[in-house]
């Protein structure tokens, strides 16, 4: 009669008697732990599917009609043509590299005014926060722009950029300065758009970076104080050093959405006057809800999405670089 | 005594309050649209009148089987349209048919029709029928042709201006009914060009010459134009084929561009000149209110475009000057006189989902009744049907300054060489050429290079779109 466990070398005497009970108790929970591994497994893949069905198939449509001259009003136009969209818009197509280069002029404008003043402000009130009143006072007015839908914001700027019915104008008239044409000037047209976006958007980097400076640890700061610390020494040499990750975070949120301007675009200026104000996705935009052409139209969006992932990572990567100095 | 709610209390008390509300909506929602009747249904009945040959004194009565339909339509803010919505509940009440009128711009409407269509929506019922892209529509079959209603309902058609008609039909078959006879005329200030002793101008000369005289900044401009990238194509050809050009070399046969030979860039120079000089949009981008704007505010003098947009001026609760104002043919240039022609329609999209009330509803706003009402009763001047254009009331509303605008449209129909308008490649075509000009007047580039580059892009469309080009170009 074979005894059980005979096989196992497991140590004898009283020190085996007692391992052989842990291990007794060890193998059902190691089992138990597999067990409950893949029961989390199987609840997240449903989640995941959709999730890939979602976001990454329609990427693949999107490359893959790339590859086509799909035009919506040609039937037929469906067919496999290479890298034929990809060699026209990076050789011929002069209205691309404009509208890229027009990109990063807009991109340039924005993001650091945006981050510049909502810094500024995020500052000032961490510096208060302990006046609960003005803190809120503050947050309540500056959040506005960012919570004003869109295309009322632009409207709100296309009227205020229109000479005629602009109450800047009036204002201007009475001080006696002359009538500015804002939409008529290329590069005036341009700064337009740009003050729009930093009125927009610099309540999202102040309140991201109020969130940030709020989290930050007191005793630095504290500690900077008794050492007696100016209020610009403790910004530049305690707070913004320690911020650092948020502010990358920031940075790449309005970079990459920076990218993404569209109603102010459409309802000002619709990339004019000329090509001055069109940047790469209402190029985009123009090219295939527009005219139809799908195919070329994704091509596009195709190289903007990986010069997008790709900066993304460039900026994240700096974040890690940082995040391993400090 | 108060009692206080505990958050589950609370919670609860609220997800009645809310489940209720639903519950309530819902069943207080409109009744679903009901089916509508198949196409192929039997006829109408043999007691309901067939359509009466021009002017009918009342609305054409329709059988009532659409008791209940809601169809929606999608329109551009023009006079006919402001129009058909203020006449609506007629036709309601008439056929039973409730019609949501949605309207938008023009460049909306060039969007929102493009993007219906070409993703086979079917929001739509009924849509306008936009000139330089019915044929790209027709080609993929993506409209409902007419041809069996018309022949249906024996639908006359011959009241209708054949210019209005030809440029729906593809492969023989007629795809909307048209409603408006687009054609560039001036309008003008007579009573400024009296008080300065002018007559109207004539040519391009005379237009830069009476423009001189009237030109009072910055109380009074004197001119105005559209210079918005979707619309300029309109008006701008006037100058082109004014000075002997064109924009193919010979439309429809030989479709190379010439968009930068000396023709062109010397009528873009005549065409620039007077917007930089005279008109009170200076360097800004106009749009159609903004043009009708500065006429009826009396700020600008003189306006050469589209007919069918002129209505606001000309309508006393709108406009300061509606009395002052006179139209006259477009100046000519030393090559001619060109005014340009286009014409909109209504028409079905292919999965529309209420296709008969749709007809109906087409075939009473291009009725003659609602056509001669929307130019007697409203300010729609530019009206497709002849019975309308030659009736008594008609010459009486719009003889201006002794020329009665019917004439104008008549004349304009018959001077007209649009062949180049009617491609599929024209939206972008028109487009570029609009991108162009705008670049021009906002100073970026000199008429030359703009037109160069103008002439190099639409090169590309037009080989891309298949078409043989023969040099030079």
């Amino acid at each position: 009669m074979a005894e059980p466990g005979k096989n196992l070398t497991w140590p004898s005497g009283a020190e085996g008697e007692t391992g052989l009970a842990v291990a007794a108790a060890r193998a059902p929970v190691a089992e138990w732990e597999a067990t409950r591994r893949r029961f989390y497994t199987a609840l997240l893949v449903p989640g995941l599917l959709v999730l890939t069905l979602v976001t990454i198939v329609p990427v693949l449509y999107l490359i893959a009609t790339s590859f086509t001259p799909w035009d919506l009003s040609r039937p037929g136009s469906l067919q496999f043509i290479g890298l034929r969209n990809y060699v026209r818009l990076l050789t011929e197509d002069r209205r691309f590299w404009n509208s890229i280069w027009v990109q990063v002029k807009l991109s340039s404008l924005t993001v650091p005014f945006q981050m510049a003043i909502g810094l500024s402000l995020a500052l000032y009130l961490h510096l208060q926060h302990h006046i609960r009143r003005l803190v809120e006072v503050f947050r309540n007015i500056f959040i506005i722009p960012m919570v004003i839908p869109p295309v009322v914001a632009a409207l709100m700027w296309r009227i205020l950029f229109t000479p005629e019915v602009s109450i800047v104008t009036y204002i201007m008239g009475l001080l006696g300065l002359p009538q500015v044409r804002w939409l008529g000037h290329p590069t005036l047209a341009l700064l337009a758009i740009a003050i729009a976006d930093i009125w927009q958007f610099f309540p999202f980097c102040m309140l991201l970076l109020y969130a940030g400076l709020q989290a930050l640890p007191e005793e630095p700061m504290e500690a900077a104080r008794i050492d007696g610390a100016s209020t610009w020494q403790l910004i530049r040499h305690v707070l913004l050093p320690m911020l650092r990750p948020t502010l990358t975070v920031v940075l790449l949120f309005r970079v990459v959405d920076s990218i993404r301007t569209f109603p102010l675009i459409y309802v000002i200026t619709q990339g004019g006057p000329g090509f001055a104000t069109e940047p790469t996705n209402y190029y985009a935009y123009q090219q295939g809800l527009f005219h139809g052409y799908i195919g070329y139209s994704s091509a596009i969006v195709v190289i903007m999405f990986f010069f997008t992932l790709a900066l993304s990572l460039l900026i994240l990567r700096r974040v890690q670089w940082e995040g391993g100095e400090a | 005594m108060k009692k206080r709610l505990s958050r589950r209390e609370f919670l609860k008390w609220t997800g009645f309050a809310a489940g209720g509300t639903v519950l309530t909506l819902a069943g207080c929602a409109p009744a679903a649209t009901p089916t509508p009747v198949p196409p192929t249904a039997t006829p109408v009945p043999p007691t309901a009148a067939p359509t009466p040959t021009p002017v009918p004194p009342t609305a054409t009565p329709v059988p009532k089987p659409f008791a209940g339909t809601t169809i929606k339509v999608l329109m551009s803010d023009m006079p006919y349209v402001r129009f058909v919505e203020k006449a609506l509940p007629e036709f309601t009440e008439a056929s039973g048919i409730k019609v949501e009128l949605e309207i938008v711009s023009w460049p909306v409407l060039l969007q929102q029709t493009e993007i219906e269509l070409s993703a086979g929506g079917s929001t739509y019922d009924a849509m306008t029928m936009i000139f330089i892209k019915a044929q790209r529509w027709m080609r993929p079959g993506w409209v409902t042709p007419l041809d069996d209603y018309i022949a249906r309902d024996k639908l006359p058609l011959d009241d209708f201006l054949p210019a209005t008609l030809s440029p729906f039909k593809w492969e023989g078959k007629l795809h909307a009914l048209p409603w408006v006879a687009e054609s560039t005329q001036m309008i003008y200030r007579k009573d400024v060009l009296d008080q300065a002793g002018l007559k109207a101008p004539d040519t391009f000369a005379d237009l830069h010459a009476v423009c001189e005289k009237i030109h009072k900044p910055p109380e009074f401009y004197a001119y105005v134009a559209r210079t918005e990238p979707n619309g300029v194509h309109f008006p701008w050809p006037i100058w082109l084929q004014g000075y002997g050009g064109n924009i193919f070399r010979d439309p429809p046969n030989d479709m190379t561009p010439t968009l930068n030979t000396p023709e062109a860039i010397k009528a873009t120079e005549d065409f620039v000149d007077l917007i930089l000089k005279y008109s009170i949009a200076g360097t800004q981008i106009y749009d159609t209110p903004d043009c009708q704007t500065a006429i009826a505010q009396g700020k600008a003098g003189i306006w050469v475009d589209a007919l069918g947009i002129f209505g606001p001026i000309q309508d006393p609760a709108k406009s300061l000057v509606a009395d002052k104002v006179a139209i006259n043919l477009v100046p000519a240039g030393p090559a001619g006189r060109f005014p340009q022609i286009a014409t909109h329609g209504l028409q079905i999209p292919k999965n529309a989902k209420n296709k008969d009330a749709a007809w109906e509803f087409i075939k009473w706003a291009t009725s003659a009744e609602i056509l001669k009402r929307s130019a007697i009763e409203g300010t729609h001047s530019a009206v497709t049907r002849e019975s309308v254009l030659t009736s008594k009331e008609y010459a009486a509303k719009y003889t201006l300054a002794g020329v009665n605008v019917g004439d104008l449209i008549a004349e304009a129909l018959r001077l007209a060489k649009v062949a180049y308008r009617v491609v599929p490649e024209f939206p972008e075509v028109g487009q570029r050429i609009g991108q162009g000009i705008g670049e021009i007047i906002s100073g970026q580039k000199s008429v030359k290079d703009a037109l160069d580059a103008v002439q190099k892009d639409v090169v590309e469309i037009m080989k891309n779109a298949g078409y043989t080009l023969k040099e030079p170009y």
